[in-house]
């Protein structure tokens, strides 16, 4: 019986011990999110930089939001709906394909002209 | 000099090409996005001084809402030409944003009241109604919001009231 009550004691004291690393992280979560978007009032920065009101008011409701559980995605789609793609630094899949195409470009010609020069220098 | 070509040419074709794909995105970032409606919300918030609900009062017709605070010096600037529309019977409901109660007391005793209702907003009706600052004033016909003005607003801003 000791026993067991010494081992639910430890139990507890471990789970009181582990529960602020606990929030830290999810503060961590939400700083991180704070990082990637974009105050649309300043120069470049972020809502985690800047200190103007539209930021301060952002990260407060953006903080509900996650206290109520909505997840990133969730919130990072509401934010664009309200305020349009260019609230966030990450951009969407659509951008990542139109960055791709100038490299694509750059590949096939320099496939293309390597074959050209080589071919001219075998004869 | 074979070799320089080789490798040139696509470089300033791949720069050429990362222009075009940048200004695209200037572009993209132009386009204006749908103006929301009225979030309910403003409809269910209890005015300040009335203690009611707004409700469905103003389904058929036009009236302006104000974002604005006593902290910012713009609301001032605009503040006579509420006091103005006020004074033609056009309905206006002030949004008091992130202010201190006794602060907006003080300054509606200063420079008089144009507004029909006021809502007090801790940022949750900014937020749904995509506010960058204040002051800001939305038009709106029943709920449906057709203009919008960041920052003062001015005689040409509400030729339609005047």
């Amino acid at each position: 019986m000791e026993t067991t009550l010494k081992s639910f004691y430890r139990l507890l004291c471990l789970t009181f011990l582990l529960l602020p690393l606990n929030l830290f992280a999810e503060d961590q979560t939400r700083i991180d999110f704070y990082k990637t978007i974009r105050c649309l009032v300043c120069d470049g920065q972020s809502i985690y930089d800047s200190e103007t009101v539209f930021a301060q008011n952002l990260r407060e409701q953006i903080k509900l939001k996650f206290d109520e559980g909505f997840s990133k995605k969730n919130i990072k789609d509401q934010l664009s709906k309200i305020y349009g793609e260019d609230i966030s630094f990450q951009p969407s899949s659509n951008d990542f394909f139109l960055w791709f195409i100038p490299f694509l470009i750059l590949f096939l010609l320099l496939v293309f002209n390597f074959g050209r020069y080589a071919k001219k220098k075998i004869k | 000099m074979n070799k320089i070509k080789v490798l040139i040419i696509p470089i300033v074709l791949f720069l050429i090409a990362l222009v075009i794909i940048t200004n695209l995105g200037n572009v993209k970032t132009s386009v204006k996005k749908p103006m929301p409606d009225l979030p309910d919300l403003i409809f269910e918030e209890l005015s300040y001084f009335k203690k009611e609900a707004i409700g469905e009062k103003f389904n058929n017709q036009k009236y302006l809402v104000n974002f604005f605070a006593s902290w910012c010096a713009p609301c001032l600037a605009e503040h006579p030409t509420f006091m103005k529309l006020r004074e033609k019977g056009v309905i206006i409901i002030g949004v008091n944003f992130r202010d201190d109660e006794n602060n907006l007391n003080a300054w509606l005793n200063a420079h008089g009241n144009p507004f029909e209702y006021i809502i007090r907003d801790e940022g949750d009706i900014a937020f749904e109604l995509g506010l960058i600052g204040v002051p800001e004033t939305f038009f709106v016909d029943g709920k449906v919001i057709y203009k919008k003005v960041q920052g003062p607003i001015f005689g040409d801003d509400i030729e339609e009231f005047l």
